[in-house]
């Protein structure tokens, strides 16, 4: 494979290196293992380390040679730009939101947070691409655009697992480093006290530790936090501040772990609006982040003009389901335009049929509330615990790739129940 | 004793039942001013579980912190206890926090009452560590996994207004063990302990009734001395709507059914963040 075009402007060279070819450690032993998982669950807000019979963390990393982290993290920056841009060109063409899906009642809100967006918020503007080793090369299969999570994962775990692992060392800390960028953010905004608040869906307890670790880290920048539902915020001309027992509290930052979508129900009109778009205090994410969530955006790209050069080298073909004969053809998988977790991607392949007939019933009833996909030939690796497929997650946060949340899957097809590796980066020698 | 140290009594690296013991809670140790828990009400109630036979797990679905505090009742039978406790205290205070231990929560917002009060349950672990510590349980002894039966609902009264904390929280099937990894170890049947009832609620109904298909026996007590149901009878474990739904996007997709904790779907069926 010739080296990415998102790396065109520069010239091939040793430092950079495009090949899958992923390698696991080797396997920790048994005591040392659970002294992490303690600590991962003691220290770092892991906790849900356990799903039914498979234990989440991996007791062995995945290590990567410091020239293919440079192609990934050179891919991840090219995406995030190109990402960015196609947000912005979207204010040109409002009616190109329907087609990604997003719902009626959000568009106004979101378009008006496109039309002035914060700068400062930008800064602190995290994603994460997933990247998958295949056939022809790596290939992504989506951005978490919206309310990536696994920061604790990403930070806290390679770290500890480095520590036994000489010569290697994590890609980056995207917690620390988005925590830090948030508070240059309130740092940036000024006023008498700095106060943060995350706002999580109740009964998501995995979306709670997300937001646990973040506020830890934020109050180690000297920020309050406070962990609340959307319903505890109260906007007055568009700031924002927190309803609590005592009083109401201005707020400087909002960080938004919440899912756009999920706020078009009613029960959240009065704040919906201003989280998506008419907040005077920042939000991170932004609201317009849902626009390249939805997996419908490369749908657009052709409306907008955009060269999208990146994306769509590493993209699979992705295609209106009216376009392609995805009922015929098992190359091709569906999945919704807001498919979060991979809970809804659709194969004939990989699903029982009684599962794929209701998604194909539903694909063909609504088919602009799904898309159509290349299925691609995702590559495994050998592990101590036998083959599985890998997924490499590079956050960019202002634009800038910072790290790395690797899952495992025992599937192609990487859903909340993948297991969640230390990806390991070989240390730069001078 | 440390933190570390509770959470090793509750879950020592010789059981295997250790890997399924919810952490959060152990995260949020150890609490200031513990007074010993009154231990007398459990241990009443606990009069009524079977002694283990090596092939019977239990299920406490027990208000508050009733499960951890009958930890001494259930050693004495045999049963290695297993917290699943899933509700996360307000983040006040932060100096509690083993995490946050370096940092301040002074000038922080006061928060209102949580929905689900988990400083019993807090103070039952922490005091009930040093008999988990010093048990002689084998390493195969069944477990006795333990749950708030207020995990739903929050207490009494609560209202999911402003400058409350809602954690409230569902108990899912993969927060236990498979049918499959039971059978593997010769767990044969489950007793589930409540209260008053010995239906189970809707959420743990997911949990029961795939193992009940798999050939695991449930059955059903109720440990209030009011009742009548003094030994573990038969239940069959009724359909809970959405059994055994996998994929929930066509659910999320016609109108994002609200969900009463605040977010949506059904059964809280996946992480929102991506």
């Amino acid at each position: 494979m010739t080296v990415s075009s998102a790396l065109s402007s520069r010239p091939p060279s040793k430092d950079i290196d495009d090949s899958v070819a992923v390698a696991a450690g080797s396997i920790l032993d048994r005591e040392t293992f659970i002294g992490i998982r303690r600590r991962m669950a003691l220290e770092a807000c892991k906790w849900d380390p356990q799903v039914e019979d498979v234990s989440v963390l991996q007791p062995f990393p995945l290590l990567l040679r410091r020239a293919q982290w440079r192609y990934l993290a050179a891919c991840a920056e090219a995406l995030a730009r190109e990402t960015g841009a196609a947000e912005r060109a979207l204010l040109e063409r409002p009616d190109l939101l329907s087609k990604l899906a997003v719902p009626p009642r959000l568009a106004q809100p979101i378009l008006r947070g496109l039309r002035s967006p914060q700068p400062l918020a930008a800064e602190a503007r995290v994603m994460r691409f997933d990247f998958h080793p295949a056939q022809n090369g790596w290939c992504i299969s989506e951005v978490n655009s919206d309310v990536p999570g696994g920061f604790s994962e990403a930070s806290e775990f390679p770290s500890m697992m480095a520590e036994h692992y000489p010569g290697y060392a994590p890609a980056g800390a995207p917690g620390p480093d988005l925590a830090n960028a948030l508070a240059r953010t309130i740092e940036h905004i000024g006023g008498r006290q700095a106060s943060a608040a995350l706002i999580w869906a109740a009964g998501f307890m995995e979306d709670l530790q997300v937001v646990s670790y973040l506020g830890g880290l934020l109050r180690r920048c000297g920020i309050e936090t406070s962990l609340i539902n959307p319903q505890h915020l109260r906007f007055d001309r568009g700031r924002a501040s927190l309803i609590a027992a005592g009083g109401c509290q201005p707020l400087s930052l909002i960080v938004r772990f919440h899912q756009a979508e999920w706020l078009s129900r009613r029960g959240y009109a009065a704040v919906g609006s201003y989280l998506l778009g008419d907040s005077e205090t920042p939000v991170i994410n932004p609201g317009y982040a849902m626009l390249s969530e939805s997996k419908r955006f490369p749908l657009v790209w052709d409306d907008l003009r955009m060269e999208m050069r990146t994306w769509r080298q590493l993209l699979p073909e992705t295609r209106d389901p009216r376009e392609v004969r995805w009922r015929r053809d098992a190359r091709w998988l569906l999945k919704t335009a807001f498919c979060n977790t991979g809970d809804s991607v659709s194969s004939p392949l990989t699903m029982p049929r009684r599962n794929w007939f209701r998604s194909a019933a539903d694909a063909t009833v609504f088919p602009n509330r799904w898309v159509a996909q290349r299925r691609f030939e995702s590559l495994t690796i050998d592990t101590p615990l036998g083959p599985v497929y890998p997924c490499i997650g590079v956050y960019t946060i202002g634009g800038r790739a910072c790290g790395i949340y690797g899952r495992l899957s025992r599937t192609p097809v990487v859903t909340y129940a993948a297991a969640d590796v230390a990806v390991l980066v070989e240390e730069e020698f001078e | 004793m440390t933190q570390q140290d509770v959470y090793d009594a509750w879950a020592p690296a010789a059981s295997e039942w250790s890997q399924w013991v919810k952490p959060v809670l152990f995260a949020h140790l150890p609490v200031t001013g513990a007074v010993g828990a009154d231990m007398s009400i459990a241990g009443g109630l606990a009069e009524r579980l079977p002694p283990s036979d090596r092939a019977t797990a239990l299920v406490l679905d027990l208000p508050g912190a009733l499960g951890a505090e009958m930890a001494g009742s259930l050693l004495e039978r045999g049963y290695r206890p297993v917290p699943l406790y899933n509700s996360c205290p307000p983040p006040e205070p932060a100096s509690h926090v083993s995490f946050f231990s370096s940092l301040s929560s002074e000038g922080a917002p006061s928060a209102g009452p949580p929905a689900v009060d988990v400083q019993p349950i807090l103070r039952a672990l922490q005091t009930n560590a040093p008999l988990l510590q010093g048990a002689h349980l084998p390493p195969d002894a069944p477990p006795a996994f333990l749950l708030d039966a207020n995990r739903r609902t929050g207490q009494t009264g609560f209202v999911s207004g402003p400058g409350a904390f809602d954690n409230r929280s569902i108990s899912l099937p993969t927060d236990f063990p498979s049918s499959n990894f039971l059978l593997s170890r010769r767990i044969r049947r489950v007793v589930l302990a409540q209260q008053h009832a010995i239906q189970p609620e809707a959420d743990l109904s997911h949990t029961l009734l795939r193992w009940q298909r798999a050939g695991v026996s449930i059955m059903g007590i109720a440990l209030a001395p009011d009742t009548d149901v003094r030994f573990p009878q038969r239940v069959m474990v009724q359909r809970p709507p959405l059994f055994r739904n996998a994929w929930y996007g066509l659910m999320a997709r016609m109108g994002l059914r609200p969900h009463p904790l605040g977010g949506f779907g059904g059964l809280l069926p996946h992480s929102g963040g991506g």
